[in-house]
């Protein structure tokens, strides 16, 4: 009997000794970490303002640690996926909306933002655009918008004038221009980056010129390029490029010796985007400058030359990490999204998502400066980055690639699109 | 004790010794399992289950890590059929294969030979011809891009020499962006499987080449009428190497051309990664790996024939 009294007290000593440690254990609240992912570097011109946003936030919330690590934007994607397999991913990514990225709200990757804008006192503050760009079919809002961004034609006018030419507006304008400018000893005027991606969106800038809205969705969305307007589309780049307009080998350029070059002053027109208002290796060069937009064709639905612009450049995504440690986040998110902040990143080429982001033009870059006066000007095809399917891009990019060559068909082109959006269905 | 035992009755001393014996094989038996176990485990942990898996994956439809697979039999091998990229990755891997391979092999072993009859400078020699396996990929990438961008080394060369009309845009043009690669597989091939050979050869008695000379044979005659022959089965094996490298590489395309122009430079190994890593098609990626493993088996197994009967 003393035994069993005795065994019951030391298993009585024993529970509550553990419930008493487990109650007093409880740690006392410490920092919360903030982990984020993003690609503006030190070398990247919204870098900086990224820093003081961070640093700023931090003084305000001594609380919560930012960690931010620095990734080049196209591994950004894949690390996420391949973290968010094991729970290690980040708590916020900072990421372009296109291809492997459209899935990540229905996949869970990352969470949809609809309530979290009402909730956190964002409602109505995004620019309906902005907004649109992140909206999905089923009405979920993928992600915050951050960069809005303007991918106009860059005209060197120093070199316009020399030939005696002025801006087209017109491809045949255009062609007889490159024809001015080949007889002239100064090659074919247009610059593109036939090798990558920088490439691929003049190729798409041109067909889609050739389309309506409807058109560009009913083409590069769903994969129909029997359409007349894609099929003129696609038959305007040939004859651009066996008119000459491109510079010759350009296929082969690659984005970084596509800039060395236009940026050294030998190559009239390039197509560049926002991200390169502010680089360094523009600023001797940016008084000769002119943006401006791609000329039309005869056909073309559109009223005025047209470029991209679109919010879709960068965009906050939540993770159901950065989920579990919603107080934090939003404390973030709301200190991100106030006007001021966002004002940062003005200076550096970054077209504002929220509406209420006062800009003074006369302390602007000039190019920054510029871009602003291009809604007046120009038009804006829809931009594709939301609407070609996950999967379909990198196809898009090689066909592109080979587009650039000399030789390479209309049929050859179409049918290669054909195949490639068939392969995903 | 001697003479005690010569007292046991011999039917007594053999059953003894079977037992003895018996127990002795199981305490081997135990003994080996034990000390076998641990790489039988982890070759069924990280080869044997992973390799399973991958069959396994090529019978999903899974469409990124992050989704759900749904099983779909073989569907992916069905698809892969009417998939005109396959025959394309499938015809270019053949030409690489052939060029890499027949490219390589002949030029890498005269090289290994050559090293092997230690002439003044061979030490310096094998350290150049071995430096491209001791640069990173990247690094060579970075190095031929240079060479083959349109104001690259090439060109600029052509340019020179008056032949501006033979200057290519070489890793965007689709006559030449395959034979761009296969000819960097060629300039690394050669100079790291000739050391290969050479270390083999090296290990040859001299004194075969020594009695051929005094009957009068010369280097090339000794190289592929004695050496060559005694070498048969090396060559083999430094031949699948240099096979599985081809075939499931895709190092070049990922960091020069992306599979372009067009699908002009798509292997297999690039078109597998393609699908797993650009295009997001899980399944049919493993559905293309298990295409390369068989592949692979199947050629194996005849570059051994091969060798072993001409070693015969």
């Amino acid at each position: 009997m003393n035994k069993k009294i005795f065994y019951i007290t030391i298993a009585l000593l024993v529970i509550a000794s553990m419930v008493l440690t487990a109650c007093g254990s409880a740690k006392p609240k410490g920092p919360v970490t903030l982990t984020i992912w993003h690609n503006w570097g030190p070398d990247d011109t919204k870098g900086v303002p990224l820093q003081s946003v961070f640093q700023d936030f931090m003084a305000a919330n001594p609380n919560i640690i930012i960690k931010d690590e620095v990734y080049v934007d196209a591994d950004i994607p894949l690390k996420v996926e391949t973290a968010s397999t094991s729970n290690q991913e980040p708590d916020l990514v900072f990421t372009v909306l296109f291809d492997g990225v459209l899935n990540w709200t229905d996949s869970g990757v990352s969470l949809p933002v609809n309530d979290l804008i009402t909730q956190w006192g964002l409602d109505g503050k995004f620019t309906d655009v902005a907004l649109a760009n992140f909206t999905q079919a089923d009405g979920k809002i993928r992600a915050f918008p951050l960069e809005g961004f303007t991918w106009p034609i860059w005209y060197n006018m120093k070199l316009f004038n020399q030939a005696g030419l002025d801006i087209p507006t017109t491809t045949d304008q255009l062609i007889a221009d490159a024809q001015v400018f080949r007889d002239k000893g100064m090659g074919g005027p247009v610059i593109a980056s036939g090798i990558d991606g920088m490439g691929a969106a003049l190729f798409n800038l041109i067909v889609s010129s050739m389309m309506t809205d409807a058109e560009t969705l009913q083409s590069f969305g769903n994969g129909d390029w029997t359409i007349p307007a894609a099929i003129a589309g696609i038959k305007l780049f040939v004859q651009l490029r066996d008119a000459g307009v491109f510079v010759d080998g350009v296929e082969g350029v690659d984005y970084a010796s596509g800039g060395t070059r236009y940026f050294a002053g030998s190559v009239p027109m390039a197509h560049f985007g926002s991200w390169s208002y502010t680089d360094p290796a523009v600023s001797a060069l940016a008084p000769d400058i002119k943006l401006g937009c791609f000329p039309l064709a005869a056909g073309s639905p559109w009223k005025h030359p047209v470029y991209y612009s679109g919010f879709t450049a960068k965009g906050i995504f939540i993770t159901p990490n950065g989920g579990a440690k919603i107080d934090a986040v939003k404390r973030f998110i709301q200190f991100m999204y106030q006007p001021d902040m966002i004002a940062r990143f003005v200076p550096a080429g970054m077209a504002p998502p929220l509406k209420s982001v006062n800009i003074d033009k006369s302390t602007l870059p000039p190019l920054v400066a510029a871009a602003l006066d291009l809604p007046s000007i120009c038009d804006v095809p829809m931009p594709l980055d939301t609407i070609v399917p996950a999967g379909v891009g990198t196809d898009l990019g090689r066909i592109t690639q080979e587009a650039f060559a000399p030789g390479t068909t209309a049929e050859k082109i179409l049918a290669d699109l054909t195949a490639a959006y068939a392969a995903i269905k | 004790m001697i003479h005690s035992e010569k007292k046991i009755p011999i039917e007594r001393r053999i059953f003894s010794n079977a037992e003895y014996g018996q127990r002795n094989a199981r305490r081997r038996r135990v003994t080996f399992t034990f000390l076998v176990a641990p790489a039988l485990v982890w070759f069924l942990s990280f080869m044997l289950w992973p390799l399973l898996n991958m069959f396994y994956i090529s019978t999903t439809g899974w469409d990124s890590l992050n989704m759900p697979k749904k099983f779909i039999f073989l569907d992916n091998f069905v698809r892969m059929f009417h998939d005109p990229k396959v025959a394309i990755s499938l015809h270019n891997t053949g030409i690489y294969l052939l060029a890499g391979i027949l490219g390589v092999m002949p030029f890498a072993f005269m090289l290994g030979f050559f090293l092997s009859l230690r002439k003044p400078g061979y030490r310096i020699l094998r350290t150049i011809f071995f430096s491209p396996a001791m640069l990173s990929i990247a690094a060579l990438a970075m190095i031929f891009l240079g060479v083959y961008r349109p104001d690259g080394m090439i060109n600029t060369l052509l340019n020179s020499v008056g032949l501006s009309g033979l200057a290519r845009v070489w890793l965007a043009n689709q006559a030449t962006a395959l034979g761009a690669l296969i000819a960097i597989d060629i300039w690394g091939g050669i100079g790291f499987n000739s050391v290969l050979f050479f270390a083999a050869l090296a290990n040859l008695p001299k004194e075969l080449y020594e009695a051929a000379m005094l009957d009068g044979a010369g280097y090339w005659t000794i190289m592929w009428k004695i050496a060559f022959p005694l070498m048969t089965d090396f060559i083999g094996l430094v031949t699948i190497l240099q096979f599985l490298g081809i075939l499931s590489g895709a190092a070049y395309q990922i960091l020069l051309t992306g599979g372009g122009p067009g699908t002009a430079t798509f292997t297999l190994g690039f078109y597998l990664y393609d699908q797993a890593f650009l295009s997001h098609r899980l399944g049919y990626s493993q559905a293309l790996g298990v295409m390369i493993f068989f592949i692979g088996i199947v050629v194996i197994v005849l570059i051994r024939r091969i060798t072993s009967r001409l070693s015969n």
